[in-house]
């Protein structure tokens, strides 16, 4: 908060990108979980991110928004490395997480995405038992082999996701019979029991009606205090709920990031202004 | 608010409305053309079902004779060391059948009709009774109940396919009068015969009618050929004045021509002479009926005795004693029996039927389901054969084609639509997939020759062979089916696997896979149905030999159904219509129960996603 | 700036703005009249302000009513949230400001029963820098210039000095003649409204001002020192009063 003084009069206009651009994304401090710096996305000849820098801190929520095709998702699939599935993107730059680039070469991607989750739009858990799609990323991942210790695994996500009481009793029914939310808290629960660092989250609610929606913001709520969790979302209002930092994304640049509560009452850019207050298109 | 638009919405929906009975129209006008075709197509399937199912009825059964053979130690091991091979090898099974029929017909030898006896059963019958033998010794000595099938030709006579057999029972007491010469001369009663001679009329009278529409047909033949022996001729003479080119071929040609003018000539005047014989025997009114191997043969038959009759008038007949057995009949005093087809039209002569019909009275000969066809292998005749072995081939051929086609296909599959680069190098082989599913069937049997036969050595006619064949063809059919349902696989499946952490292999095999199943089953199953039913490729590399073992191994030299079916198909004997009918019909099942499968398994492991 | 891609929400906005512009204007003309009443010993014109005030209030209730349906209805961000927070603002502060202006109009009427005095002309004066200060703060508002909004902001220290020197007049005039003390009375309330009113402008100046810029002008305001309470010592956290 500044203290006013008459010389800042001048100063006080209306935009200030010109002055403050990027470095609103980097926080000061070096403890920050994902640490992103320069990197650049291409699809072919199509480039799609432009010199990004953030930084995401742990124990919170950070929100990406921004218009469709503004690279918000796109850059929430490199820090996972999900974006490798595609055969013509190229990504540059440095993305770290807990100091370490993931795009190393020493570095598996299906090690990393054991620490790094993903929930997506559309819930998808596997077209198998309840129970399954829990025990499928700690089986494989050789964190749990014998069936007590899966169940164990298994209970434990189940009850952190909030999805326990309600299919404790109908574990070895097919996961694809639950409604949207329940599915959704299912793929949470698939993504926590491989107790990963970091969850990203791609527009989770989008499917989804209030109610289930809201479970899911509780469930964010609780999860933050031991995930770094970021969330891409096109409703300002999510963002504005659940998240305690936001990005705002436009046109492959990151415009503007930080504190949520300043974004939604005070940007800084026009841009973020314009597009949080409908005046955008 | 009122808008400038809103007078025409009624406009508009007038105009909806007015074109609403002719859409109708055109969508009920497609649902009958479509019902149509559909009705049409189960119409052809029908039609095709229903001849071959009556054409197969014949096979359905087989006449089997049942004798009790006395076993002399004397003809089934002749060396006596009751040694099986020994027995198999050197025992005379077939004259222990022989000495049974004998025992029925005593006088048969006497009557010099021993060669037609023997006709009743085939040599061929008896070999599995050395197969008895040799398995159990202690039976040399003893009696024996044997149950063969008989001569083919006689069991379709007895089933009724050389046309209409008229029997009719006679009242009053039949005496038998022998002349000097030997025929015998039959009276009794005023006119004991007078039906089966006013049927004969009418069965002449309808022979010469069917004749004389043949005759004339043939006629026309001839004249034509008669015609083109003309110009033939013609055109020789010129060349030989001119002395140009082609003289040889020419002259060649006219004499074909002329060789079929002079069959044609003959067969006219043959025929002309029958008609002539039917039309007299027809108008002699009360006179008597001179029969000959040309006119239908009326048998009798009177206290276990057949004769064949010469001469016929409805008071009296004369004929020829063919069979005489001691057991008498009981339920009837005598009978004629009518057969429509003249001998000379037949493969089956008189004194056969006669011996056949006699044991058959006796209950001797019996029909019985007709289990030869599958527990025998393929025979040249046709009451002995069977299609075991080429069932056993075709399935050996099938496994092999499975085994190597399902692998290597979904292998392939997975692979192009997973993990291969999206080039040019791709596509190139995608489109090659694509043609060689076009592919007529028979190049890859060329293939199959010249690589594996000629330039491997691998064994001619064996299932392996065959089977990689098979595989060859049915490989991009699996490809195509294979790829089309891991295509359909939703990527959100594959995202979340990623998404937890699966590597792309374990992406695929635990989740995009099963996922896959139906549809790759399903394709599986089809093109093994088809490759079931593949016969042009298998003839290419040898299948069509004559095989009589059922193969043990993979490398034993085989055939497959479609290829027998094929060579019975070619068989001249008349009784191998029936039995390729019901081969067919054998085959059709197969390929119904694989398709079953393939709904079934289908069914089983499709899960919503 | 661009339009909102919901044209509704920018008409409500604007809406809302013109709004407070009338209302600023009926306030701005009470506080003149309820001056000139005073002044010109008018008592049909202190009566208008009088019954004016309740045109004010009502006009404060439809403003509240449509900045209510504004939040829950378009969830404002931003800037337009700002711009909805600080109507709201505005429209008490204008509400409070007729209030005053009614205040001094009814003690026009009474003093109008009194001998006039010659320090009406000093109340007069400190009133037409009240409706000044108040005619400013609206321009502001129209004009969205920030630097109109901290001029305003300074000049409370001017209105409090008037109204300072303006009180210790009054007292002496009230100590010398005893039949001074009822209009005094009266003119010393009527100060203090005025004073309240310059007050209420500065107010409205520091809403301003975060309206444009997002932040605080500042904690502590140039304030004259109040002749009868004595200045605090200063806390040890705390700036001295200038």
């Amino acid at each position: 908060m500044n203290t006013f003084s008459q010389s800042s009069t001048e100063a006080h206009g209306e935009t200030h990108a010109v002055q403050v651009q990027q470095s609103t994304g980097i926080l000061p401090d070096i403890s920050s979980k994902v640490r992103a710096r320069d990197v650049n996305v291409f699809y072919g000849t199509k480039q799609a991110l432009f010199d990004v820098s953030l930084d995401v801190p742990d124990a919170s929520v950070t929100a990406f928004i921004g218009p469709s095709g503004c690279g918000k998702s796109t850059f929430l699939r490199c820090i996972n490395r999900m974006n490798d599935t595609i055969d013509s993107c190229k990504v540059t730059g440095s993305i770290q997480v807990d100091g370490r680039d993931v795009n190393d070469r020493a570095i598996d991607p299906v090690v990393l995405r054991a620490s790094v989750g993903m929930v997506f739009q559309k819930p998808n858990p596997f077209p198998k038992t309840i129970f399954e799609n829990v025990a499928y990323g700690p089986r494989i991942h050789g964190i749990a082999n014998d069936k007590p210790g899966l169940e164990r695994i298994v209970e434990q996500s189940l009850r952190k996701a909030g999805l326990w009481e309600e299919v404790k009793d109908r574990l070895h029914q097919p996961g694809t019979g639950l409604s949207g939310g329940q599915q959704q808290r299912l793929v949470i629960a698939r993504a926590i029991a491989v107790n990963p660092e970091i969850i990203l989250m791609d527009e989770p609610c989008s499917a989804l009606d209030p109610i289930a929606t809201a479970k899911i913001e509780e469930l964010i709520d609780e999860l933050r205090q031991n995930f770094c969790i970021i969330i891409v979302t096109h409703s300002m209002a999510q963002a504005a709920r659940v998240s305690q930092r936001t990005a705002f994304f436009h046109m492959g640049k990151l415009v503007e990031a930080g504190p949520t509560e300043e974004i939604f009452t005070n940007p800084r850019d026009s841009r973020t202004q314009d597009y949080i207050t409908g005046r955008f298109g | 608010m009122s808008d400038p638009a809103a007078p025409s919405r009624t406009a508009l929906r007038d105009i909806v409305n007015s074109q609403i009975k002719r859409r109708h129209a055109a969508e009920t006008r497609f649902r009958w053309f479509g019902i149509t075709m559909v009705a049409t197509a189960i119409a052809a399937c029908g039609l095709l079902l229903l001849s071959v199912i009556s054409q197969s009825i014949p096979a359905l059964t087989e006449n089997r004779l049942h004798l009790t053979l006395n076993v002399s130690a004397e003809k089934a091991d002749p060396f006596g060391k009751r040694v099986p091979s020994e027995i198999r090898e050197h025992g005379d099974f077939y004259g222990l059948v022989q000495d049974a029929l004998i025992q029925r017909f005593p006088t048969v030898e006497a009557d010099g009709k021993l060669d037609d006896l023997f006709d009743v059963v085939t040599s061929l019958a008896a070999v599995p009774i050395g197969r008895t033998l040799a398995q159990d010794p202690s039976l040399i000595g003893k009696n024996l109940d044997v149950a063969l099938p008989i001569n083919d030709d006689l069991d379709l006579f007895l089933k009724g396919a050389y046309g209409e057999t008229r029997v009719s029972q006679g009242e009053e007491p039949l005496t038998e009068a022998r002349a000097a010469d030997g025929t015998y001369t039959l009276s009794g009663g005023p006119a004991p015969f007078a039906k089966p001679v006013a049927n004969l009329r009418k069965d002449l009278a309808l022979s010469a009618t069917e004749l004389e529409t043949a005759l004339g047909l043939k006629r026309q033949r001839l004249s034509i050929a008669q015609t083109q022996v003309a110009a033939l001729t013609a055109r020789v003479s010129e060349l030989k004045a001119s002395g140009g080119p082609g003289l040889a071929a020419a002259e060649a040609l006219a004499d074909q021509a002329q060789t079929l003018v002079d069959n044609l000539t003959g067969e006219t005047e043959v025929d002309q002479a029958t008609i002539a014989a039917y039309r007299a025997a027809v108008k002699g009114e009360g006179g008597a009926i001179e029969l000959n191997d040309d006119k239908p043969s009326i048998l009798v038959e009177v206290r276990g005795g057949t004769y064949k009759l010469t001469r016929i008038a409805p008071s009296a007949a004369q004929g020829v004693l063919l069979a005489r057995s001691p057991k008498g009949a009981s339920d009837y005093v005598w009978r004629t029996v009518q057969i429509a087809t003249p001998q000379n039209g037949r493969a089956v002569n008189d004194e056969v039927i006669a011996f056949g019909r006699q044991l058959q009275s006796e209950g001797a000969i019996r029909p019985a389901l007709n289990t030869t066809i599958f527990t025998n292998s393929d025979s040249n005749e046709p009451e002995l054969s069977g299609i075991l072995s080429a069932l056993v081939g075709s399935i050996f051929t099938l496994l092999v084609t499975f085994c190597t086609a399902v692998p290597i296909g979904v292998a392939t599959a997975v692979y192009l639509e997973e993990f291969a680069p999206k080039n040019a190098l791709t596509d190139f082989i995608e489109v090659n997939i694509n043609n060689l599913a076009a592919v007529p069937s028979i190049v890859f049997g060329l293939l199959g020759f010249a690589v594996f036969l000629t330039f491997f050595n691998m064994p001619r006619s064996a299932p392996i062979v065959g089977g990689i064949v098979l595989t060859l063809m049915s490989l991009p059919v699996i490809i195509i089916a294979s790829r089309a349902a891991l295509k359909a696989v939703p990527p959100s499946i594959r995202e979340a696997a990623l998404g937890v952490g699966a590597s792309k292999m374990q992406a695929i095999f635990h989740h995009v896979l099963p996922l896959a199943m139906p549809g790759i089953m399903t394709g599986s199953i089809l093109a093994m149905a088809h490759a079931l039913g593949e016969t042009a490729p298998l003839l290419m590399i040898g299948m069509v030999a004559f095989i009589a073992d059922v193969p043990t191994s993979f490398t034993d030299s085989a055939t497959v159904l479609p290829v027998e079916l094929f060579m019975w198909a070619g068989r001249p004997e008349r009784a191998w219509e029936p039995r390729t009918a019901m081969a067919i019909l054998i085959l059709l099942l197969f390929m119904i129960l694989m398709n079953a499968v393939a709904i079934f398994l289908r069914r089983k492991f499709e899960r919503r996603w | 700036m661009t339009e909102h891609t919901v044209r509704a929400f920018t008409e409500e906005l604007e809406a809302l703005g013109t709004d407070l512009t009338r209302m600023g204007g009926y306030s701005e003309q009470a506080l003149s009249d309820a001056v000139t009443a005073i002044a010109r010993r008018d008592a049909g014109l202190a009566r208008s302000v009088i019954d004016g005030d309740k045109m004010i209030d009502e006009l404060q209730r439809e403003i509240e009513r449509k900045i209510m349906r504004l939040l829950a209805l378009r969830q404002p961000l931003g800037r337009d949230l700002r711009q909805t927070v600080a109507a709201l603002k505005l429209a008490a502060d204008l509400e409070r400001i007729g209030d005053l202006a009614k205040n001094i109009a009814k003690r026009a009427l009474t003093i109008q029963e009194f001998d006039p005095i010659s320090l009406t002309r000093s109340v007069e004066r400190m009133g037409k820098i009240a409706v000044t200060q108040l005619k400013q703060v609206l321009d502001t508002f129209a004009s969205r210039e920030v630097a109109g909004a901290v001029s305003v902001w300074m000049q409370d220290e001017e209105l409090d000095e008037h109204y300072n020197s303006l009180f210790r007049e009054l007292l002496t005039y009230m100590m010398e003649d005893p039949r001074m003390i009822g209009p005094g009375a009266h003119l010393l309330f009527v100060a203090k409204n005025i004073e309240r009113i310059g007050d209420h402008c500065t107010n409205m100046a520091e809403v301003i001002y975060f309206l444009e810029t997002g932040e605080d002008i500042g904690i502590d305001r140039p304030k004259a020192v109040d002749p009868v309470m004595p200045p605090l010592p200063p806390s040890p956290n705390q700036e001295p009063l200038s």
